[in-house]
């Protein structure tokens, strides 16, 4: 806890003593970053998800492209099935998002779930999480080669580490993606506020 | 590319439930000698157009990309400077077209940390120091200045490098957030604590990884391969 504020201002101390190492960005106008967000995922990728050259396996063992969900809205995360702490509290959150987007829309949202764990996640053993833990149609579970998982990861801003006793450190994070692919809204961290999330999804 | 022997190296950044000062195996792997060149990197986009500058999706690169090279060509006093303004994604792209991968944080970390021949750890780290304290240079030199104990070139003192897994530590910069982050966001209660305070030239190779998003480009931002 401790530690991690020491690593933040230790950060920031950096960041104002060595101008090189927060401003070796060219200035364009158009584009700026490295002094504002200096630390960790706050923003999703530009462009579209569908560009991704990735095929998954569904939790039915079938082969899967994000670009097969075009044309309608959905919300997806990353998660491994073993975690015991804030994957559950996790999926908690976005089973309540579904409900609340529900109630508000009329819409049932498409959830989708890809697992960090490439080793131990394979389709059967998302197949069984997804049943115990009474999930409905409208969610998939996706599992992938580790350098996918690791190429998603990237794109939606989560980071994750493999720890060495098979657990994994990882970020919470859970983006809104409209049809065409895009990310148009990120929510941080389990029960955080996802209002602003599901008043995009009202414009969609 | 260079054999590095299988070795022992101790992170910068300890895991929630390792030791402090516990050390990981890291297996033999090979790794390029040099930093990807402008001109190797141009050969490249030559059978990969995808890649040409003006061509790659926002997802996979900025507005910057490239953005050292005049129109399609760098200039031809960089032929053998390092190759730079490229993305986590163009270098992951570049390094599968060689048959190779990027090097995992702990690879590149574990080479970084071999000193050159018949010096110490503080040799290393004054050259590192001596360019974080430098004016970085309008034009990057060719490849070739400073090589460690395995024969690796230019690891430090010329470019940041772009890593496999540069997101894989959770650092959250966010003042809005309260001081309980960790456990909000954090699966396994994983918490940074660094192993060493003091080694400051390491400490800064984590906080740029860490503030970089993977369509990022920069002036002083490359990469090298490498491969099992």
């Amino acid at each position: 806890m401790k530690n991690t504020l020491i690593v933040r201002t230790l950060v920031l101390f950096f960041c104002f003593s060595f101008y090189s190492f927060c401003d070796d960005h060219h200035s364009h106008a158009d584009h700026q970053h490295g002094e504002g967000s200096i630390l960790a995922a706050s923003e999703g990728a530009k462009g579209s998800l569908f560009d991704l050259p990735i095929s998954w396996k569904m939790e039915s063992g079938q082969t899967f492209l994000l670009n097969q969900i075009q044309g309608s809205p959905f919300v997806i995360s990353m998660f491994y099935a073993s975690c015991q702490s804030v994957c559950p509290r996790l999926v908690a959150d976005m089973e309540e998002l579904a409900k609340k987007i529900k109630e508000k829309t009329g819409k049932v949202p498409r959830m989708v779930l890809v697992s960090f764990d490439s080793e131990k996640d394979n389709p059967t053993v998302l197949n069984a999480y997804k049943k115990k833990m009474k999930l409905g149609e409208n969610w998939s579970f996706l599992s992938g080669k580790e350098e996918d998982v690791r190429m998603l990861s990237v794109v939606l801003g989560i980071n994750y580490k493999k720890i060495s006793n098979g657990e994994f450190n990882h970020s919470a994070v859970y983006s809104l993606v409209s049809k065409e692919g895009w990310v148009v809204s990120r929510v941080e961290g389990v029960g955080s506020n996802t209002d602003s999330l599901i008043n995009m999804y009202q414009k969609l | 590319m260079v054999k590095i022997p299988a070795g022992k190296w101790k992170p910068f950044l300890k895991e929630s439930e390792s030791k402090l000062g516990a050390t990981i195996p890291i297996k033999s792997f090979y790794l390029d000698e040099y930093p990807v060149t402008n001109k190797e990197y141009s050969e490249f986009i030559e059978t990969n157009p995808q890649w040409k500058k003006g061509k790659v999706s926002a997802l996979f690169a900025d507005g910057g990309y490239l953005g050292d090279w005049k129109g399609k060509n760098y200039e031809e006093s960089q032929t053998n400077s390092p190759v730079t303004y490229v993305s986590w994604f163009s270098a992951n792209a570049y390094c599968q077209w060689k048959g190779k991968r990027l090097p995992k944080e702990s690879e590149w970390e574990y080479a970084a940390s071999i000193p050159p021949s018949g010096k110490n750890k503080k040799a290393v780290e004054t050259v590192i120091l001596n360019w974080y304290g430098e004016v970085r240079p309008q034009f990057l030199p060719n490849v070739g200045q400073y090589k460690n104990g395995f024969g690796v070139y230019d690891q430090h003192g010329m470019i940041w490098e772009w890593v496999f897994d540069f997101n894989n530590t959770s650092v959250t910069g966010d003042s809005r957030q309260d001081t309980d982050i960790e456990s909000s966001l954090f699966c396994g209660g994983g918490s940074l604590k660094a192993n060493d305070f003091s080694n400051y030239a390491s400490y800064m190779r984590y906080g740029y990884r860490a503030g970089l998003k993977g369509w990022y480009t920069a002036k002083y931002l490359g990469f090298r391969c490498a491969k099992d």
